[in-house]
C-alpha cells in the first residue's frame, strides 16, 4: 500500500509536469489562499515579537507594570511625577513591593579625546539593576543614599567600558556628560540587546542627578512591582487614585506586557479572521478548480483507466491515483503559497524594520489544509474514474 | 485431464439493453480451452468476438451462463477479486496497443507488476527479461511515441506476460500493423505458445489464424465452427 502510494506519487508528478501551465493555473486558488494567510500570520507574529521586545525594553516583565507620564502617545508627555512620589506611593499602596524610577535621556559621554553616544543615558533609582535584571561585574551599583545625596556617580555598560578603557579598569575613572564630570563606580554585565536597545551601551546615573541634567525635577516613568502579581489590576487602580489626587491630573498611563499583547492579539485576531475568510473563499474556489480539472483529467484518461483496469488495477488503485494527483496539485500550491507568503512577509518586515519570526504552527496548518483541500475536492473525480466500466472505458475513443 | 482446462465457458449469453431492444452480443456460447492451446477466433464484425474476449478475460460478466478460469468460478468473485485475476491470470493485448504514452517501454511492462505489489528491483529485472524475449532490449527506455507499431505491440505483449498469466488474450493484435509487423507478432505468439503459453487471438485474417492450432468461428453471437488447424490448411 505504502509502496504503491510512492508509485502513484511518481506517476501523478509526471501527469502534472506534462501539463505545467494547466497545473499551475489550477494551483492558483490554493496559492493565493495560503499565501494571504501565511503573509498575515508571519507579519502578525513579527508584530507580536516586536511589541513584546519594545515592552521588555521598557523593563516590563510579567511581574511588573509601567506607569508613564502622558496619556496620548501622539504628543510629547509633560511629566508631573517627582522622586518623592516613590516613597509616597509605597506608603499609600502597601500592596506595592518595589518601584523603580527611570528618566530616559540622551547625550554623549566623553573620556579624554573619545566621545561615545550611549544607547541610553538613564537616571535611575538604586534598585534599578536588581529589579530590571542585570549584574555589575566590576565595582558596584550606586546606593539609595548616593541617589538621595545626588552623587555624581555613574555605572556603565561593558561596551562603553571596553571602548574607553580597553581591558583596563574602568572603576575610579571620570567621564564627562553634559559638562559635568562623573565618577565611574561600576560596569554592568553584558546582556546584548532587547529590541532596538543595546543594553551593553547604556550608562546610568542617580535619578536625582538626571533631574538636574534634564533641567527639571520631574520623572518620566516608574516600573511598579506588586507584591502579588495576580493583583496587578487592583494595584494599578489604587496607584491611579492615589496619584490623581496627589498631582491633580490624570495625564499618565499604565502598560503591562499582557495588556499590550492582548490589544495586539485582539487586532491580529480580527485581521486574521478577516484574511482567513478571504483565504477560505479562495481555497474553496481553488478546490472547485481542482475538482474541475480532475474531472477533465478523468475524461481525458478514460482509455488509460480502462487499460489500467484491464491489467489489474483495482478500484482502490484508481481512486488513489487521482486522489494523489489532486492532493499533489493542492499541496504544491500550498507549499508555493507558504514560500511566497513567508518571503513576502519577510520583505515587508524588512522594509518596516520589524521582527521576522516564522510561525511554524501556521506553516504546518497551511500544509495540512492545502493537502486536505486536494483530498476533499479530489474524492468525487477519483471515484468517478474508479467506477468506470472497464469495457466501456476501453472502447472509448 | 481436468487440470489442464484453462477456460471453460458454459451457456454464456451477453445482452445489451438498448432502450426497448436487447442486443444479443452472445447468444449461448460453450467453449473449452486447454493449456498450451493456440486458438484463433474469427467472424464478421459485430458477431461478439470482443465481447467474448472481455468475458473470458474477466473484464465483463455474462448476462447468464458460467465462466471458469483455471477452474475458478468467476460468478462468485467480487470486483476486487476479478481485478486480481486480470492482473495475475490474464494478459490482454489490444488492437491499438494501449500503452500509456507518458511511461517508457519498460515502465509500461512494469505496470501490472506494480499492481501486483512487486518491488522495484524485482520489477525492473522481470520487465527487462520480458523485453529481451520480445526482442526490444535496445528500446527499453523509449516512450511509445518513439516506437513503431510493431515495436509497440511487442511491448504490449511483454506487458501481458508480466505476471506469468494462464492465458494471453489478443483482440485483433495485428489489426493496426502492416503485414510484416503482423507476421512478426504472430511468430512471437507461436514462440510463446511453444513455451507452453495458452493463447486466444481474434483475427479477420485467415493467414494469421492458420498460424494457430484451432479456429473458432462466431456468427451472431454463436459458435458456428470449431476446427483444428491441419497441416493441409496451413
Ligand atoms: N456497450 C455496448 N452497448 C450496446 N451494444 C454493444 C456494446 N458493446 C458491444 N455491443 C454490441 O454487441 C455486439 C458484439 O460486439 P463486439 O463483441 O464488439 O463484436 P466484434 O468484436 O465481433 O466486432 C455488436 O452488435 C455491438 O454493437
Ligand atoms: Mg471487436
Amino acid at each position: 500500500m505504502i509502496y504503491s502510494l510512492w508509485e502513484e506519487m511518481k506517476q501523478a508528478w509526471r501527469a502534472l509536469m506534462s501539463n505545467k501551465v494547466r497545473s499551475a493555473l489550477t494551483m492558483l486558488g490554493v496559492i493565493i489562499g495560503i499565501f494571504s494567510v501565511i503573509t498575515l500570520v508571519t507579519i502578525g507574529e513579527g508584530a507580536k515579537a516586536y511589541v513584546t521586545e519594545q515592552i521588555q525594553s521598557l523593563g516590563a516583565g510579567y511581574d511588573s507594570f509601567v506607569m508613564v507620564a502622558g496619556k496620548d502617545h501622539s504628543v510629547p508627555p509633560t511629566p508631573k511625577f517627582v522622586y518623592a512620589d516613590i516613597a509616597y506611593m509605597e506608603l499609600k499602596v502597601p500592596e506595592i513591593r518595589d518601584i523603580v524610577g527611570l528618566n530616559p535621556g540622551g547625550g554623549e559621554v566623553t573620556y579624554g579625546k573619545k566621545t561615545i553616544k550611549p544607547s541610553l543615558v538613564g537616571g535611575v533609582t538604586a534598585n534599578y539593576l536588581d529589579l530590571m535584571g542585570g549584574k555589575v561585574i566590576e565595582g558596584r551599583f550606586f546606593t539609595a543614599a548616593e541617589v538621595d545625596s545626588r552623587k555624581k556617580v555613574m555605572v556603565i555598560g561593558p561596551t562603553i567600558a571596553k571602548e574607553f578603557f580597553g581591558t583596563g579598569l574602568a572603576v575610579g575613572e571620570k567621564i564627562k556628560l553634559r559638562g559635568d564630570s562623573y565618577q565611574i563606580i561600576g560596569v554592568m554585565e553584558a546582556r546584548g540587546s532587547v529590541g532596538p536597545m543595546d543594553l551593553d551601551k547604556r550608562v546610568v546615573v542617580p535619578i536625582t542627578i538626571s533631574q538636574n541634567m534634564l533641567g527639571t525635577d520631574k520623572i518620566m516613568r516608574f516600573n511598579i512591582f506588586p507584591k502579588d502579581i495576580s493583583k496587578i489590576t487592583e494595584v494599578q487602580e489604587k496607584v491611579r487614585q492615589v496619584m490623581m489626587r496627589r498631582i491633580r491630573s490624570d495625564d499618565f498611563s499604565f502598560m503591562t506586557q499582557q495588556g499590550i499583547l492582548s490589544i495586539v492579539n485582539n487586532i491580529l485576531a480580527a485581521l486574521t479572521g478577516f484574511v482567513s475568510g478571504i483565504a477560505a473563499i479562495s481555497l474553496l474556489v481553488g478546490g472547485i478548480g481542482i475538482m474541475n480539472i480532475m474531472l477533465v483529467a478523468v475524461n481525458e484518461r478514460i482509455r488509460e483507466i480502462g487499460v489500467r483496469k484491464a491489467i489489474g488495477a483495482k478500484k482502490r488503485d484508481i481512486v488513489l491515483q487521482f486522489m494523489v494527483e489532486a492532493m499533489m496539485i493542492s499541496l504544491l500550491g500550498g507549499i508555493i503559497g507558504i514560500i511566497v507568503g513567508i518571503f513576502g512577509a519577510f520583505l515587508i518586515i524588512w522594509f518596516i524594520k520589524g521582527s521576522f519570526v516564522v510561525a511554524w504552527w501556521a506553516v504546518i496548518m497551511a500544509t495540512v489544509v492545502s493537502a486536505s483541500v486536494g483530498i476533499f475536492f479530489g474524492v468525487y473525480p477519483a471515484f468517478r474514474a474508479a467506477e468506470l466500466d472497464p469495457v466501456v472505458a476501453l472502447r472509448y475513443e | 485431464m481436468k487440470d489442464n482446462v484453462v477456460v471453460r465457458i458454459t451457456e454464456v449469453k451477453r445482452f445489451y439493453q438498448m432502450g426497448m431492444v436487447a442486443v444479443h452480443a452472445l447468444g449461448g456460447i460453450n467453449l473449452k480451452v486447454e493449456k498450451s492451446e493456440f486458438v484463433s477466433i474469427m467472424g464478421p464484425s459485430g458477431c461478439g468476438k470482443s465481447t467474448l474476449m472481455h468475458i473470458i478475460g474477466c473484464l465483463d460478466r455474462p448476462t447468464s451462463g458460467h465462466v471458469h478460469l483455471d477452474e475458478v468460478d468467476i460468478d462468485k468473485l467480487d470486483d476486487n477479486e476479478l481485478a486480481a485475476i486480470r492482473n495475475k491470470k490474464v494478459g490482454f493485448v489490444f488492437q491499438t496497443f494501449n500503452l500509456l504514452p507518458k511511461l517508457k517501454a519498460i515502465e509500461n511492462v512494469e505496470l501490472p507488476l506494480i499492481y501486483a505489489g512487486v518491488g522495484l528491483p524485482a520489477r525492473r529485472k522481470k520487465a527487462t527479461e520480458l523485453l529481451e524475449i520480445v526482442g526490444l532490449k535496445d528500446r527499453m527506455y523509449h516512450r511509445p511515441s518513439e516506437l513503431s507499431g510493431g515495436q509497440s505491440q511487442r511491448v504490449a505483449v511483454a506487458r501481458a506476460l508480466a505476471n506469468n498469466p494462464s492465458i494471453i488474450l489478443a483482440d485483433e493484435p495485428t489489426g493496426n500493423l502492416d503485414s510484416k509487423s503482423g507476421e512478426e507478432i504472430i511468430r512471437l505468439f507461436q514462440e510463446l505458445n511453444s513455451r507452453g503459453i495458452t493463447l486466444i487471438i481474434v483475427t479477420h485474417d485467415q493467414e494469421i489464424a492458420n498460424h494457430g492450432k484451432r479456429i473458432i468461428r462466431l456468427k451472431d453471437g454463436l459458435v458456428v465452427a470449431d476446427d483444428r488447424v491441419t497441416a493441409r490448411s496451413r
